[in-house]
């Protein structure tokens, strides 16, 4: 087993001085540390109408939401009705001139901010215009029409999550494009979405699924560059000929060179995944972790909170990273040019994101998902299109990670014996 | 200690490469000798376990190439040495010395052992990228040691070597022989003849002849003849034979040339060497050849 790591550390050793591998991880880690500075540098218009820094603005909005926060209970949503109903009846909030009714900046601090979840809920549930629901019903500023929260009465509070729960079930049994089994199963999982939804500032968690497919392929284009040459390189050098006539040059080597690929994958992605999570969240103040995904989206029927969600997610992108980065493997082993390899690894991660294929061809569509471009959206990981095997509906981030075991088990003896089997001529 | 090739044969479509090729080796130093195209590398990488054979097998001791057993045997230094050119002499060998299976300790033990054996001490942290072509040429002798193999198969292992250089392999050589299985393969007969205690003469894929230095020079005693002649029957002869040396003196031209009778009248026979050998089975005679 010792030489074994020795030869992971030789492999580790080969990979560090290679000048692509430094060039890339620089990269990442500036990609990553421009991210997260263009994210809280310049000046907002903030709800109070004020031009201030980004990072006052993401002050002052957490101040406010977590004012209030807590859970979404009866008196809360009461309480949200009641500021909206005190708000609209007063035309001071408004500038009204002739292009119509405007809310007021300091209006919309003072009445809506605190509530912003519980109001954005309640103007898509409540919507009966399918046209507003297309676009989330989310206009606030926009007051020209009446919004379904303006016609709700306190006593409607009572019945908030039922609605909720009866609007959600109207939608999954109207998709024409969900199955039998697949409805069933959003039943099964929305009976489990724990309420009341529990209200606070969440933005670190949302920016996190928003950046999270940019990073992963960012990350991916490193782990290309770096891994491409782990065995194309042999074959460049010529080094082939020493390593497969040498005792273990036809097993724990390329178990070594498999082993490094691979740990170096999984050290890379958690370090840039959970790093992410972690400065997204020293900047946005460590709050939001109990907020339930379904404030993100509330037809979404994953019983699951923000961080739970960001968790599995991490994981899917983590696992996506490890298939992918096999079949690097796989290539370098076979076609022997590392630069070739590095090409077919950039079509396999950019080609599919450039496809569109509609959920009408579920097949097609499915497979596109597998993709990295796709595989590693916040929206894909959580979609409400299942994989049903016959017997079992497995849902995206749980069928991700099997296909992605499955797959690397499959293609990692193969990539070996490719390497293994190489002649020299 | 036996190394043995059961009609080993490897072919490109319809070209025949290594044609049916039995032996076998024992302990000592075996040169193998061929021209550029002969079969020879090929037959090596088979040896090797790098290049399937068409048909046929190599066994050492009863284990097949294919066997761990087998390359933890062999130490193998290829005619185009490759190596990791960010790396440092020292670096390379402690990573080939774990491939062979060495524990880092003895792989570093070893490695300081064979710079010093090949006169690469001084550069022990350079990198190779920054060594000249017989530095790195010592340095792949070395890698072959590592393990101390009992089967050492040299590709062309002296070019590249400067004539002092040349000569401490030659020894070194001789006396890796006394308790392995040595494989030289090269086309610089002064190598052979000097270390080689067997010779294999292969061509065109097969094996010609196998034997001692006399045996091999044995083929042809009585064949090779010395004449002192002018410019137009010097002329005569070198489009005719295969002509091993040629020196103009004045106005006359000396030749040593091989041949089934003798060439001319006032034709001396001469003790036969390998050269001799050598040029009889690869040169080619050109019925246009003239002096210069």
């Amino acid at each position: 087993m010792q030489s074994f790591f020795d030869l992971v550390g030789f492999e580790y050793k080969k990979l560090f001085k290679r000048r692509s591998t430094i060039i890339s991880l620089v990269m990442v880690l500036a990609i990553a540390v421009i991210t997260c500075i263009t994210s809280i540098t310049g000046h907002v218009y903030w709800s109070s109408g004020e031009r201030i820094p980004l990072l006052e603005a993401m002050r002052q909005d957490r101040e406010v939401i977590t004012s209030k926060a807590g859970y979404m209970e009866e008196a809360f949503i009461r309480e949200a009705i009641e500021q909206n109903a005190i708000m609209i009846a007063n035309n001071d909030n408004y500038i009204i001139n002739d292009y119509g009714k405007h809310l007021k900046s300091s209006a919309y601090m003072n009445y809506i901010l605190p509530y912003e979840k519980a109001v954005n809920i309640i103007n898509i549930i409540y919507e009966r215009n399918i046209e507003n629901l297309g676009t989330n019903g989310i206009e606030l500023f926009n007051t020209s029409t009446i919004r379904p929260i303006d016609k709700l009465r306190t006593e409607d509070a009572a019945g908030f999550y039922e609605v909720i729960n009866q609007t959600v079930q109207n939608q999954i049994n109207g998709r024409t494009l969900l199955s039998e089994g697949e409805k069933t199963k959003h039943f099964e999982m929305l009976s489990r979405v724990e309420t009341p939804y529990y209200n606070d500032y969440f933005q670190g968690f949302l920016t996190f699924a928003r950046l999270l497919q940019v990073v992963a392929l960012i990350m991916m284009i490193a782990m290309a560059i770096s891994i491409s040459p782990i065995f194309s390189n042999e074959y460049q050098t010529k080094m082939d000929q020493l390593l497969l006539t040498s005792k273990y040059g036809k097993s724990k080597a390329i178990a070594a060179k498999l082993f490094t690929g691979f740990s170096f994958t999984l050290a890379l992605a958690m370090i840039t995944l959970f790093g992410l999570l972690l400065s997204l969240q020293v900047l946005h103040g460590f709050r939001g972790a109990d907020v339930a995904i379904q404030a993100m989206d509330v037809f979404s029927t994953y019983p699951l909170t923000m961080l739970q969600a960001s968790l599995i997610a991490i994981l899917v992108v983590i696992s996506t990273t490890l298939l992918f980065v096999i079949c690097i493997m796989l290539f370098s082993a076979w076609i022997k040019s590392a630069f070739l390899v590095v090409t077919m690894s950039f079509l396999l991660l950019f080609m599919p994101g450039l496809i569109n294929i509609s959920a009408k061809n579920r097949l097609l569509y499915q497979l596109l998902q597998l993709f990295p471009a796709k595989a590693t959206m916040f929206s894909n990981i959580f979609s409400e299109y299942f994989f049903e095997i016959p017997g079992i509906i497995l849902t995206p981030p749980v069928f991700y990670v099997i296909f992605s075991i499955l797959m690397a088990s499959l293609l990692t003896p193969i990539t070996g014996y490719v390497f293994k089997s190489h002649q020299v001529e | 200690m036996e190394l043995s090739t059961d009609c080993l044969t490897k072919q490109y479509d319809k070209k025949i490469v290594v044609d049916r090729i039995s032996m076998t080796l024992n302990k000592g130093v075996y040169g193998l000798l061929g021209a550029n195209g002969a079969g020879k590398t090929t037959l090596i990488r088979m040896m090797c376990g790098i290049l399937k054979p068409t048909s046929g097998e190599v066994t050492f001791n009863g284990v097949d190439v294919t066997h761990e057993d087998y390359r933890d045997a062999l130490g193998y230094m290829p005619q185009f040495f490759g190596y990791y050119p960010e790396f440092n002499a020292m670096e390379f060998l402690c990573y080939m010395g774990c491939l062979k299976g060495l524990t880092k300790k003895r792989a570093r033990e070893r490695s300081k052992e064979l710079l010093e054996l090949v006169s690469l001490t001084d550069v022990a942290g350079s990198k190779i990228k920054t060594f000249s072509g017989g530095m790195k040429q010592r340095l792949g002798i070395a890698q072959a040691l590592l393990n101390n193999p009992k089967i050492l198969i040299l590709d062309e292992p002296t070019a590249g070597l400067d004539p002092k250089e040349r000569v401490r392999f030659r020894s070194l050589i001789s006396q890796l022989g006394e308790d392995k299985i040595v494989l030289l393969s090269t086309h610089i007969v002064s190598d052979i003849e000097s270390i080689a205690a067997n010779i294999l003469i292969m061509k065109g894929g097969r094996l010609l002849h196998k034997g001692t230095l006399e045996e091999i020079t044995a083929l042809i005693e009585g064949k090779v003849f010395e004449c002192n002649l002018d410019r137009t029957a010097a002329e005569a002869l070198i489009s005719k034979y295969p002509v091993i040396n040629l020196r103009y003196q004045q106005d006359r031209t000396l030749l040593r040339l091989v041949c089934e009778e003798k060439p001319c009248v006032g034709a001396v026979n001469a003790a036969a060497t390998l050269e001799d050998v050598y040029l009889y089975y690869f040169s080619e005679v050109n019925p246009n050849a003239k002096l210069f």
